[in-house]
C-alpha cells in the first residue's frame, strides 16, 4: 500500500480534503525505473553507495554516502521532496549531511487538474 | 558496480588505487538491496509518483524526478552530484536543480580510518655491493 498524503482541494463548494497516494520507483542506470518494494509504506529513498575498500582479492564493502529522500503534501496543495546526503566516514559514523528542500513549482490543484482531473 | 581509481601516494610513489563503487537502494521501509546485480554504473534514478486520481481508478505520474551519480575528482575526493527535476503533465520536465554533495574525507584519510592504511614504508629487497642498483618493492632504481 503507497503512503498517501491528504490535501485540502478547494472546489466549488466546499474545500475537499483530497488524498493523493504516493509510489516510488528506483533504479540503477541505465536500467527503467521500477517499483521495488510491492508492500512498500512511504514513497522514501534509502540507498547506500558502498565502496570496496579491500583492493586484494577478498572484497570488503563499507558505506560511503547514505541517500534518504521524504516528500510532504502541505494542506494547501504545496509539494515538496526532501533530500538528504550523508557521507559515512571511514570510521563508520556520520560525517556532514547535506539537506535539499526541493518544492514543485506547481501546485497540486494544478497538478491534478493538467493531469486530466479538474476540480468537480 | 563501478570502479574508480585515485593515484594513493605510498612514500615516494603515487600508486594508482582502483575503488569499486557499488549501490544499495531501496523503499525506506524496506532493506536497501543491489538493485542491478550487474550494474555498471553505480548511479540511482529515482522516480516518485502521485495517483492523481483519488478515485476508484489510480493514475499515475510522476512529479520528481532525481538521478544521482557518485564521482571522484583528481584529488581523491569522493562527490556525490544529483539533479531533481520537477516533472509535469504529459511526462514534461519543469525546473531543476543541480547539487553536488562532497565528501568529508579524501578517499586516503578514509581507507586509513577504514582500516586500510597506506602501505608501510618501502623496504630494500635486495642490494648490489656497488649500491648502483637498488629495488625497492619490486621496483628497479638506477
Amino acid at each position: 500500500m503507497p503512503e498517501t498524503l491528504d490535501y485540502d482541494r478547494p472546489l466549488a463548494d466546499p474545500v475537499e480534503s483530497t488524498p493523493i497516494a504516493f509510489k516510488l520507483l528506483l533504479s540503477e542506470l541505465p536500467e527503467v525505473p521500477a517499483a521495488v518494494a510491492v508492500d512498500g509504506t512511504t514513497s522514501d529513498v534509502l540507498a547506500y553507495l558502498e565502496l570496496d575498500v579491500d583492493d586484494d582479492v577478498t572484497v570488503d564493502w563499507r558505506s560511503l554516502f547514505r541517500i534518504e529522500t521524504a516528500q510532504a503534501l502541505s494542506i494547501s496543495g504545496i509539494l515538496t521532496l526532501t533530500i538528504t546526503v550523508t557521507p559515512i566516514l571511514g570510521n563508520g559514523s556520520d560525517g556532514t549531511p547535506s539537506v535539499y528542500v526541493f518544492t514543485h513549482q506547481q501546485n497540486m490543484d494544478t497538478i491534478q487538474t493538467l493531469g486530466g482531473f479538474p476540480r468537480t | 558496480m563501478i570502479t574508480l581509481s585515485f593515484d594513493r601516494q605510498i612514500e615516494t610513489i603515487v600508486s594508482a588505487f582502483p575503488v569499486p563503487i557499488r549501490l544499495k537502494a531501496a523503499e525506506k521501509s524496506q532493506t536497501p538491496a543491489i538493485l542491478v546485480p550487474e550494474g555498471t554504473t553505480a548511479a540511482l534514478d529515482v522516480r516518485l509518483q502521485a495517483d492523481l486520481d483519488p478515485g476508484v481508478s489510480a493514475s499515475y505520474q510522476t512529479v520528481f524526478k532525481v538521478v544521482f551519480t557518485p564521482t571522484l575528482d583528481v584529488d581523491g575526493r569522493m562527490h556525490l552530484g544529483y539533479v531533481v527535476t520537477n516533472m509535469l503533465a504529459g511526462a514534461v520536465a519543469g525546473n531543476s536543480e543541480t547539487k553536488d554533495v562532497v565528501h568529508d574525507q579524501n578517499l586516503d584519510t578514509y581507507l586509513t580510518a577504514a582500516g586500510v592504511p597506506r602501505e608501510d614504508p618501502l623496504t630494500p629487497v635486495s642490494e648490489s655491493d656497488d649500491g648502483d642498483d637498488m629495488l625497492f618493492g619490486g621496483n628497479a632504481l638506477s
